[in-house]
This record gives structure tokens, C-alpha cells and sequence, in this order.
């Protein structure tokens, strides 16, 4: 070891950051016996325990669990765009007075933050999706950003590794550009459902409907099992945490994993401030942190380091972390730190209504909707656009949510409620933003946080491209419907706020060239050998697909090359 | 169950408000139109500003979802909630609006020779929720519509009116509706 060391909070790894892409770190690096720390902003959350809105019933909060007005606006006016965000999902929303960043002013951007152990892999909506070649490989034949420096054959075994022990519903397709994961059973499509797949796909040959892939265990595993994990009970109330443990999280399933090999050892309530380079042996040495709660400072040491706080945290530690040797934000030689950001963009689509299947309905509430994956540009360039999107959705009957909508009052007009009205069927699509430097992020040159630390200053929006896609998405939707025999059919194509996707991504991209990005094709900081990156950051584009199960395999690759790295004394 | 053809300017709401995963239309619903002023005693003052019209709110809420082999809006809390919506919900602004506009209810049985809404026979006071449903603008018995839907499905009474399975366990894609029996409660998050 390098005597330059200090020996006091001494580990073999530090993780920052417990959400999805570090309860993943912590779990890997734990199971191969390093010595790792996880360093947490947030406060604790306990398994069940802090589940303070699970099956808590309407009727047991003050706005039958609608927020507060006043507390949704002094202090969640951004967290409170959110759709899961409800009083009974409150807990796992950041205050957005805790961590203020700015915009400039004609170009908003909705950070939805999660800041407590499990992050927001306990907000997520579970959909995962393997990328496949014509992501990988999307930057290099069109030209719009850098060639990844992985392909397919890189990660399918890690996607793979991760899909056992995460547990991934879903159905074998073999769809050449949404590669099958290693599934659970399936849940089903409802009646209507099956209905609008058989009809859109006896007219169009490309596209082609799918039940959702989601996180949930439908038939769990011995390793599921002794986890604590137990299958869905098809509540859908995901978002206020499940103590069955079926919803994957880093609660129920990688911090335990982490935590029973004895080598976690994890600190709450610490915001890491910055990195600590040594300018002698080239490495970080550990991080500098505050905590939340005292002001106290405190630093610790590693030899391997890896950043999972999620996007732009990740990217706020790095800009934040200079020194002789970094004077524009650590491992920033490329100068590309916080460029080329990209965010799902959605809320185009379309809805309608079918006017069959009056006597079917279901019963329970199923955590995953349809999924049609991309069908536009597969084999060269067929739209006005480049790339493409998926859709998700689902087919509901209608409820007492719709009924004040309804004509009607008094006895008829409830005793009609009791039956549920016409199917709707719904599609919404989301689509691949391309990297563009211009869409970035920096510290904010005068603005600190309550801790003294610069804030974030983001620059988001969306382009042509993005906005000929959405006009698609909304025309192939009512397609896609019409088609179906579907009546009422309504494209819709909201205004877009960048980060309501919630899947930021980019600002540390991966590639092959040290000069134009800042990750090596192992996650690796091409400057600084001894730090990894593998949340959000790290993509070099951002396909159509969900990106947190691609977080996941990336994770667990990366540390299996870190600790053989590790061990071999190279880092 | 009757089905406009026509999608209404409130359907487009609710067709957003769905794919949002929210439930109905503003100011009901959207936090930014919600009260900032909700002190202590900005919420008695508002109270107060009601307590003319509770009667009124309580009879037309009634009427909207009213006793029948179950409990009706009275029984559920609706009034009470209601003007816990008005109160610390709405805005000043809005809420005045909304009291302003309940004149429409007296103005109309008047027209017909009655003293007040509240004191009209049974089928005068239907008729005015009749032409006032019918409008195709949206009024303020609509508004009052939607808070006592609200009001009433998420109250504990609804668990009597509406299929309530917290924990279903097990879901079953297409199943013949009368095994299901009545609409479900709730539909997830």
C-alpha cells in the first residue's frame, strides 16, 4: 500500500451514492470481498419500516393522499410534477429546497431526486429493457455523438447476471433490436390488449406489441427467497415501497446481498462533497464529505472509488472535485464533463376507446403496462427523423376517477359508477433524445447550497429531431389505434419539460478516445484509473429503452474489471 | 351508462390528467393552483366565508351521490370535505369565485317562484341540477360534481359502494365481469 495512505476511514472501495446503480456497486464489490463504504446524502431507509405510505388508505390523509398545496409548493414544486408523487410517496421525494439548482430562464428542467438509501430504486417504474446493437452501434453509423467503445456481446452476459438475481417478468419474443432477457413469467395482457396486438400487427410487420418487462418477481428464485423476497401481490402501489419485496430495489434486493457478506459497511446523511486527487501516485485517494445534519467534515479513503449518485450528482462531485491537475472538474481533459446530456422525451402519443369486451374485466392491479418497442429507422433511415421510440400503455377500463365527467346525478348516476365503463386504451411514446454538446450542465459561477457547495446550473432542451419524432409518435399512436377498431381515437403531443423522463443521462460519457470522452469502455475514468462511473453519466447515447437495467449490467461489469484490477495491484 | 361521442373539454382534461397518472381537472387537482395562504387563520376566515352556503353544499352533494343501499355523500364526509378543499385547496381568488358563482342555484328556483334553493321542493331543485348538468360550459355544479366524486370514492364509505381488494394477491388478465361483480376501487400507485 502507498505509505502516502492515511490508515483512519480506510477502505478497499467507497461507493457514492445507494440507488440503483450503487446498491449494485456495493453488492459486487462486497461479494468479492472488498472492504467498501457506501456514502449516502440521504437518511436511512429501513425495509419496511420506512414504508409509511404502504396501504395506507385514502381516507387516512388529510387530502385522501394528495399533498399539501402549500407544503407541494414551498417546498416540492419540482418533485411535485412527478405522476407518482402523492402523500403516500412523499418520503421518497427530495425536498427541493435541500439541493437548489438553476436553469436559464425560457428553459425549465424538472430534476426528480430521491435523497435516501435505496434512491429513487424505490421510486422507479420498473420497466426494464436490454439495449441492443442498433443502440451500440447508432452513434457510429449516424454520426451524432461518439462510437460506444462496447457492444451487445460486451454486456448481454452481464444483463444476463443481473436479470437472475433483480428478477425480470416478461415474455420471449426474439426481437432482433430488444434482445429477451432472462424472464420470470410473464404477466398477461388483458382481453383488450390482446385485441389491439393481434390487429396492429396483422396490419403492420415492423411493429409489434409486447407485455411490459418489469422488475417484479413472479415466480421468485431460491436466491429471491432468501433474500426476504416474496412475489408480487399485484397491489400497484410500487412507488410507496413493498415489503414483500417483489418490486426490485436496492433495498429489497442489492444492499442485503451487500450487507449479509459482512464488507458494507454504509454512512447516511453524508454528502460528498468532492474528490481528493493525489497529484504524486495519479489516483484518488478517497472523498471529501459533509454531513447533512451537523455541518461536520469528514474524509475518506480508498483505493478504488466508484460514482452511482445518479446523474447529475455524479456530475456535481466531479465539476466540483479540482485541483493542479484538474482545473476544469476531475478526469475533464476531454473538456466534454457535463456535455451531451439527454433525457427521454415523452408525453406524445395517443388514447382511445374500445367499444367491445363490455362483459371482461380483471382482477387485481397489474405493476407493468404494454410495451411496443421501436419500429421506425430499424434498417436505415425511413422518417424525417433519426432514431426512434417506443410505446408504453395499457388498456383500463373506466372508473369512478372519469365518472364526474359523466351527465348524470343521483341514484342512477351512482348505481352506474358500480359498472365499470368502456375499455381506454393509451399509448404514450418515449424517445431517444440524440447527445448534443449544447445540452449541459456546470457549476453555477456565484450560487452555493446550504453546505457552501456550488449549485448546478442546467441547460437542457430538445431539438428538430426530437420534435419531428413526437409528431410521429402522436400520428403512428392514433394509427396504431384506428387500426384496432378503436373509437374517440385522440393524438396528443404535450409540451416537454426535459428531466420529467427521469431518465438523465450522459454528462461523462463512455467512449474510445480519451480526447472526447471521460470513460473508458470499462466505466473507467480514462485520466484517473482507480475511479469508475457507472450510473446515468456514463451513456454516450440514450436509446428509447428504460436505461436502469443497462445501469445494472454496466455496474456489475465494471466492478468485475475494477477487482481484477484491484487485485492484480494495477489500481 | 350513457357515453358522449364528442369528447368533452373535460374528457380532454381527464385524458390528460390519465396519461399524467393524476385524477381530475383544475383547480381540484393541480398543486399550482393550491391555497398559499393556509395559516391558521387564513383557514377560519376562509371557513367562515363558507359557512352561509354549507347547507347548500351538503343538500346539492347529496343529491349528486345520495343514500341508496348505501351510505350517501352526507354519510362519507363529503361536505366536511369539501369545504376542507375550499378552504385549504383553492386560492383566495378561487375560492371567492366559487362562492360567487353558488348564486346560481337560488337565482334559478327563484326564477320559478321559490323562496331559496335549499327550501324548493324535491323535483324544482332536480331541475336545476338537471339544466346545470346539461350545459355544455362547465359551471360550478360541475365543480361540485367532481369534489363529491372525489369526496365520496376516497372516503372509508366507499369500500361499501365499490369492489376494494387492498391486497388482491393475484391478478387475472380477462375474467367474466360478473365474477368480478362491481367496478374496482382502486386502480394502483
Amino acid at each position: 500500500m502507498d505509505k502516502s495512505m492515511p490508515t483512519k476511514n480506510k477502505f478497499d472501495a467507497i461507493v457514492v451514492g445507494s440507488g440503483m446503480s450503487g446498491g449494485w456497486a456495493a453488492k459486487e464489490l462486497s461479494e468479492k470481498g472488498l472492504k467498501t463504504l457506501v456514502i449516502e446524502r440521504g437518511r436511512n431507509t429501513e425495509h419496511r419500516v420506512d414504508y409509511v405510505g404502504e396501504n395506507r388508505p385514502t381516507w387516512e390523509t388529510k387530502f385522501r393522499d394528495r399533498v399539501d398545496p402549500k407544503l407541494a409548493k414551498e417546498q416540492y414544486p419540482i418533485q411535485s410534477q412527478c405522476y407518482a408523487f402523492k402523500e403516500g410517496t412523499r418520503n421518497f421525494f427530495t425536498n427541493d429546497n435541500e439541493q437548489p439548482y438553476s436553469v436559464p430562464e425560457d428553459k425549465p428542467y424538472s430534476w426528480i431526486r430521491g435523497d435516501q438509501v435505496g434512491g429513487r430504486s424505490l421510486l422507479w417504474a420498473r420497466q426494464s429493457y436490454r439495449w441492443s446493437d442498433l443502440d451500440f452501434e447508432a452513434n457510429k453509423k449516424d454520426g451524432h455523438g461518439i462510437d460506444w467503445p462496447i457492444r451487445y456481446k460486451d454486456v448481454e452476459n452481464w444483463y444476463t447476471y443481473v436479470e437472475k438475481f433483480a428478477g425480470i417478468s416478461g415474455s420471449n419474443e426474439q426481437i432482433p433490436h430488444l434482445p429477451d432477457s432472462h424472464f420470470l413469467p410473464a404477466i398477461e395482457m388483458n382481453c383488450v390488449e390482446k385485441d389491439v396486438k393481434q390487429k396492429m400487427e396483422a396490419k403492420f410487420d415492423n411493429r409489434k406489441m409486447i407485455i411490459g418487462r418489469c422488475a417484479h418477481l413472479t415466480k421468485p428464485t431460491e436466491e429471491q427467497l432468501a433474500l426476504g423476497r416474496a412475489n408480487c401481490q399485484y397491489r400497484n402501489q410500487c412507488q410507496r415501497g413493498c415489503s414483500f419485496g417483489a418490486y426490485f430495489s436496492s433495498v429489497s434486493a442489492t444492499l442485503p446481498a451487500a450487507k449479509r457478506t459482512g464488507n458494507m459497511t454504509m454512512v447516511t446523511d453524508t454528502i460528498v462533497h468532492s474528490i481528493i486527487y493525489d497529484e504524486k501516485t495519479q489516483k484518488a485517494q478517497g472523498v471529501r464529505t459533509i454531513n447533512r445534519v451537523t455541518g461536520e467534515k469528514q474524509e475518506y479513503y480508498a483505493r478504488v472509488l466508484f460514482l452511482c449518485a445518479s446523474t447529475f450528482a455524479t456530475l456535481q462531485i466531479m465539476l466540483n472535485s479540482k485541483s493542479e491537475r484538474f482545473k476544469n472538474g476531475f478526469a475533464n481533459d476531454s473538456g466534454t464533463l457535463g456535455h451531451y446530456l439527454m433525457d427521454h422525451h415523452h408525453n406524445a402519443g395517443a388514447r382511445g376507446r374500445h367499444t367491445g369486451f363490455k362483459d371482461r374485466y380483471y382482477y387485481g392491479r397489474r405493476p407493468t403496462g404494454i410495451y411496443v418497442p421501436r419500429f421506425r429507422n430499424l434498417k436505415g433511415k425511413d422518417t424525417d427523423f433519426t432514431r426512434g421510440y417506443g410505446f408504453q400503455g395499457n388498456a383500463s377500463r373506466g372508473d369512478w376517477q372519469g365518472a364526474a365527467s359523466k351527465p348524470g346525478f343521483g341514484a342512477d348516476f351512482k348505481n352506474s359508477i358500480r359498472t365499470p365503463g368502456d375499455w381506454g386504451f393509451y399509448l404514450i411514446g418515449f424517445g431517444e433524445t440524440l447527445p448534443y454538446y449544447d445540452n449541459a450542465v456546470s457549476l453555477h459561477p456565484t450560487k452555493t447550497d446550504r453546505w457552501g457547495i456550488p449549485q448546478l446550473h442546467i441547460d437542457c432542451t430538445i431539438f428538430e429531431n426530437e420534435k419531428k419524432m413526437r409528431e410521429d409518435m402522436a400520428e403512428s399512436a392514433a394509427e396504431i389505434l384506428r387500426t384496432a377498431g378503436l373509437v374517440d381515437v385522440q393524438p396528443y403531443n404535450e409540451k416537454v419539460t426535459p428531466g420529467l423522463g427521469i431518465h438523465e443521462m450522459g454528462g461523462a460519457r463512455m467512449g474510445r478516445d480519451p480526447k472526447t470522452s471521460v470513460l473508458n469502455k470499462f466505466n473507467q475514468c480514462h485520466d484517473v484509473d482507480n475511479v469508475f462511473v457507472t450510473d446515468g453519466a456514463a451513456m454516450a447515447s440514450s436509446a428509447c429503452q428504460n436505461p436502469s437495467l443497462t445501469y445494472m449490467a454496466l455496474t456489475a461489469r465494471a466492478v468485475d474489471y475494477a477487482v481484477t484490477q484491484f487485485k492484480l495491484g494495477k489500481i | 351508462m350513457k357515453d358522449n361521442n364528442q369528447l368533452s373539454r373535460r374528457q380532454v382534461l381527464k385524458h390528460v390528467s390519465l396519461i399524467m397518472g393524476g385524477v381530475a381537472s383544475a383547480p381540484l387537482m393541480s398543486y399550482a393552483a393550491g391555497s398559499s395562504t393556509n395559516s391558521a387563520k387564513g383557514v377560519k376566515d376562509a371557513l367562515d366565508s363558507i359557512a352561509p352556503f354549507d347547507k347548500l353544499l351538503s343538500v346539492v352533494a347529496e343529491m349528486i351521490i345520495p343514500t341508496t343501499d348505501t351510505p350517501g355523500a352526507i354519510s362519507a364526509g363529503v361536505p366536511e370535505f369539501i369545504k376542507l378543499m375550499l378552504s385549504e385547496w383553492y386560492g383566495a381568488n378561487e375560492r371567492q369565485r366559487f362562492l360567487n358563482q353558488l348564486s346560481i342555484f337560488d337565482a334559478m328556483v327563484i326564477k320559478e317562484g321559490h323562496r331559496s334553493f335549499v327550501s324548493a321542493p324535491d323535483d324544482a331543485k332536480s331541475n336545476v341540477l338537471a339544466q346545470l348538468d346539461q350545459q355544455s360550459n362547465p359551471n360550478v355544479f360541475n365543480e361540485i360534481k367532481e369534489l363529491t366524486v372525489f369526496g365520496y370514492y376516497t372516503s372509508e364509505i366507499a369500500v361499501q359502494e365499490l369492489n376494494y381488494r387492498p391486497i388482491p394477491g393475484a391478478y387475472k388478465a380477462c375474467v367474466p365481469l360478473k365474477e368480478v361483480g362491481r367496478t374496482w376501487l382502486q386502480s394502483g400507485i
